[in-house]
């Protein structure tokens, strides 16, 4: 699992690409909650609204993994990040490598680009013991290895890595109609083991059952575990909840160290009943469940077990839901399920937890 | 050259009569609802001060600027004649985004009369999905009912965990709210119910037989959701509603083009659909990607499910993978070509560029259309972004009948922005075909609909507003049979340049008179003008 600082990194490097491309691109940061043809619909983390991303054969979808300093060769494309001083030099702290340029490897960089006592560079490695680099204008730099705390090595990936409930960084134009035509799209792996797939079961054989994923026409095949969740959502009328119920918020707020400005104030992407919730991400950035009562339905307010009051805001499709467990005799031909999903190497898919009758919207939730 | 008889000047004012754009007593035109009539043909065959010879940058231009409370999405409305605090006024209404309603002199711009915020509008989180400002309220064209004196609007607002949308009528002299408005959207269709936080209300509202109808689409097509058209009684509007849903049982199918549905006399309701599952082969009753009509019978709005009722094109697999759905250009509903074997023709374009000429006699279901041509984009392109416009009509007489349609990018065959197509038969037993008349030198990215104005069959001027031209936006006109450009503001002085055209929408040009939707409303016209001169002194 990536650290903290991997992410920072991302961020920083997502800043660089800006600072360094006139040609700025943007991005967009969010979880797939819908997916048809070559048009993903994104509910972005850090922004209010939905946004399209279009993706076409040019588009390259990155993933990274994590490798060995030594496993770096002379000729890779690096990024890299860390302290810089003109005393004690330039200090490592993170650093990306890619076999050729992809992504915003691509990008043309001169010169450590300077902030405080922070540089960020990228350009072609020529030797790693000592660590030598040399930017596109072919001046060479050396930096210091010894406090790198970690190494990632971008690839390219295919489409199939786009899964509804995988969280994404995408990034390319935004049309005046809001829709992001991407470059690249990277699926977030920490908060993405695994993806959803919306479908219509077809039929369960022993521990395999056969989906139509929503919008398509084909059939795969889906093994179920001994410790596979099983679950039905209900789904609630709305004007059943009433002011002092206890209630569970599912949503995002912007409330980490680096959001500016920070609030308390939750995005909500379902309201639960009962005890039961949605298999949650983890990560820094993950939703968080908050319960409570429900203290004001207008404007909608949130009084948390210890007092503090939550503004809650309500997006239109936020369902209101009840999560009970079933068992897998319930898992019947013609039923909507959404299901969270890893696949293995060869692409066979493994469910580690069906939800009959859930809501799109939700998603895997990040 | 073939010869088309003309359709006289009675039956035009017939045509203007029935469909709501009515003569006043002076001669003055109004503007009742998106396009100026039910068969949304944004034609107003009345004009006698805007002609190809008055028009120029020179004699031409801004006249005044009315900033409201917040964007303009919609087409302004205009009444004329009405008297309101004791005198006599032509009068333009505009909605905005903060869920607003504004009543404006059409000489000074000043506002006569406001309702602000109905309701008050929602936030972008609270929304989701669409492509809008930071509020978001009414995002629909009205419709006036001049008879009753009553502006129709519908607004959205959120009320605990729910979002609503209610229609009200508004007192054009007043803008008071009516005795039992607004009233809200509810109900269900078969087993479906209308949930309103699935759906966005972009549509322009109709009237038909003292029923005004609102559409509804998708929000960003975030699943659930569904396609709409849901009816409310002008004269007891606690009747139940009429509710038609386009995709029942699935997703899609959204009714949203910024220019609503079209009627005809009778009160049949034609509209394409966008994204989502079409099951209706296999028995379903999901009809994304398709034309449909749909009509009141026994007091219920709903589409037979015959043949001769819908059309889908027989890609809609292809258009609904690459996202290049019907959809976002109102249908057109031809008058009468009677010198051909398909004389009642519907008209609309797709997002793939490609334009469909429609029998309604005979919809043709799938794969049955009359001729469908490709003006812009390229067969084989992703998430292209062709023709979301609704297209204008005008009937030039012994020149012909044209349509003009405005379309995103460049075509494979030379075609730019707005395209006119003849319409012509070989002889009476020949269907009507397509045949490019003439095209823009250079492409629009983000036109409005366009609409024509004529002195009957003559002086003929095809108007759009380019929202995205660069850094303006800009208020183009054309010679309606050669294709001349005769204006354009961005070429014009500083004063008569603009910002913030609204996609969408449409502008109307009426008595003189050009009003647009924008950041508030812009009025454009002859700078001689005496009277708009008059009030600003």
């Amino acid at each position: 699992m990536r650290s903290h600082l991997s992410l920072i990194s991302v961020c920083f490097l997502t800043t660089a690409t800006v600072h360094v491309n006139a040609q700025a691109s943007q991005e967009v940061y969010g979880t797939i909650v819908s997916m048809r043809g070559n048009i993903l619909a994104v509910r972005p983390s850090l922004r209010p609204k939905m946004t399209r991303v279009v993706f076409d054969n040019k588009t390259e979808i990155l993933t990274y993994e994590q490798m060995a300093l030594s496993a770096l060769r002379p000729g890779m494309r690096v990024a890299m990040g860390g302290r810089y001083s003109k005393s004690s030099g330039f200090q490592l702290f993170w650093l990306e490598a890619a076999q050729k340029p992809i992504g915003h490897l691509r990008t043309k960089t001169i010169g450590l680009q300077q902030d405080g006592g922070w540089a960020m560079a990228q350009g072609n490695l020529k030797s790693i013991q000592p660590f030598v680099f040399a930017d596109d204008a072919g001046t060479e730099f050396t930096a210091k290895t010894d406090r790198l705390r970690e190494v990632m090595h971008d690839m390219l990936a295919d489409r199939n890595r786009l899964l509804i409930g995988v969280r994404i960084r995408a990034q390319g134009m935004i049309a005046p109609d809001g829709v992001l035509t991407a470059t690249t799209i990277a699926p977030e792996r920490n908060f993405t083991k695994e993806g959803t797939m919306f479908g219509e079961i077809l039929g369960r054989s022993g521990d395999i059952i056969k989906v139509r994923p929503r919008y398509t026409q084909e059939t795969i095949s889906i093994s179920l575990k001994q410790k596979t969740s099983f679950i039905r959502q209900i789904t609630l009328d709305p004007d059943t909840v009433k002011q002092g119920d206890s209630v569970t918020f599912w949503g995002d707020q912007r409330n980490h160290s680096w959001d500016n400005p920070k609030s308390d104030d939750l995005k909500a992407i379902a309201l639960l009943r009962g005890d039961l919730r949605y298999p949650g991400a983890d990560g820094p950035t993950a939703s968080v469940y908050l319960n409570g009562k429900l203290s004001s339905l207008e404007p909608v307010e949130l009084t948390l077990n210890n007092g503090k009051k939550i503004n809650v805001i309500i997006p239109a499709q936020m369902p209101v839901v009840r999560l009970e467990t079933i068992s897998r005799t319930e898992l019947k031909s013609g039923k909507q399920a959404m299901l969270i999903l890893s696949r293995n190497a060869y692409g066979a898919f493994t469910a580690s937890t069906v939800i009959l009758d859930a809501s799109p919207w939700v998603g895997y939730g990040g | 050259m073939t010869k088309h008889p003309r359709i006289s000047m009675s039956v035009l004012l017939v045509i203007f009569t029935l469909c709501g754009a009515m003569r006043s007593e002076s001669q003055k035109v109004d503007n009742l609802t998106f396009h100026g009539d039910n068969a949304r043909l944004g034609w107003n065959a009345s004009e006698k001060v805007l002609t190809p010879n008055t028009v120029s940058k020179d004699t031409f231009g801004k006249l005044w600027h009315a900033p409201l409370d917040g964007d303009v999405p919609v087409s302004p409305l205009l009444v004329t004649n009405l008297k309101i605090g004791g005198a006599e006024h032509d009068v333009v209404y505009a909605a905005t985004d903060h869920n607003s309603v504004f009543a404006l002199d059409s000489i000074s711009g000043k506002v006569l009369w406001e309702r602000k915020h109905l309701f008050e509008p929602l936030t972008q989180a609270q929304f989701t999905g669409g492509w809008f400002g930071p509020v978001h309220g009414i995002l629909s064209t009205p419709v006036i009912d001049r008879k009753n004196g009553t502006l129709y609007v519908c607004t959205i607002r959120a009320r605990g965990l729910r979002q609503h949308f209610d229609v009200w009528a508004l007192d054009l002299t007043t803008g008071a709210t009516k005795a039992g408005w607004p009233i809200t959207l509810k109900g269900r269709y078969k087993d479906t119910p209308f949930v309103p936080g699935q759906v966005m209300q972009r549509g322009a509202l109709i009237i038909s037989n003292g029923w005004v109808y609102v559409p509804f689409g998708g929000r960003g097509d975030i699943p659930p959701w569904r396609g709409w058209l849901i009816g409310v009684n002008t004269e007891q509007p606690n009747v139940p509603q009429r509710l038609f849903c386009s995709s029942p049982e699935s997703d899609g199918a959204g009714l949203w083009s910024g220019g609503g549905v079209s009627a005809d006399d009778r009160g049949d309701f034609f509209a394409s659909t966008g994204n989502g599952e079409y099951d209706f082969q296999r028995g379903g009753s999901n009809m994304s990607e398709s034309v449909l009509r749909m009509s009141v019978t026994n007091n219920k709005l709903d589409f037979s499910r015959q043949k001769k009722d819908y059309y889908t094109p027989s890609n809609f697999k292809r258009l609904d993978d690459q996202d290049e759905y019907l959809g976002g250009a109102t249908m057109n509903i031809l008058p009468d070509q009677s010198d051909s074997s398909t004389p009642h023709l519907l008209f609309t374009g797709g997002k793939d560029g490609v334009a469909y000429l429609l029998n309604r006699d005979d919809m043709g279901g799938l794969g049955g259309e009359v001729q469908k041509i490709r003006l812009c984009g390229m067969p084989n392109a992703i998430y292209y972004e062709g023709i979301r416009s609704t297209s204008a009509y005008f009937d030039a007489g012994s020149a012909g009948r044209l349509l003009y349609v405005a379309g995103d990018q460049p075509g494979g065959n030379g075609e730019h922005g707005i395209i006119a197509l003849h319409l012509r038969a070989e002889n009476k037993d020949a269907p009507i075909q397509m045949t490019q008349a003439w095209t823009m030198k250079r492409d629009l990215n983000g036109p409005s609909s366009p609409i024509v104005t004529s002195n009957g069959s003559e002086d003929g001027l095809v108007w759009v507003v380019e929202t995205n031209d660069g850094d303006h936006s800009s208020l183009l006109a054309f010679d309606a049979l050669s294709g001349a450009e005769i204006y354009d503001s961005n070429k014009a002085s500083a004063a008569d340049q603009f910002n913030g055209g609204k996609r969408f929408t449409s502008p109307i040009a009426c008595n003189g008179l050009v009003f647009i939707p924008a950041n508030g409303v812009l009025c454009y016209g002859m700078k001689s003008n005496k009277a708009v001169k008059e009030s600003a002194q």
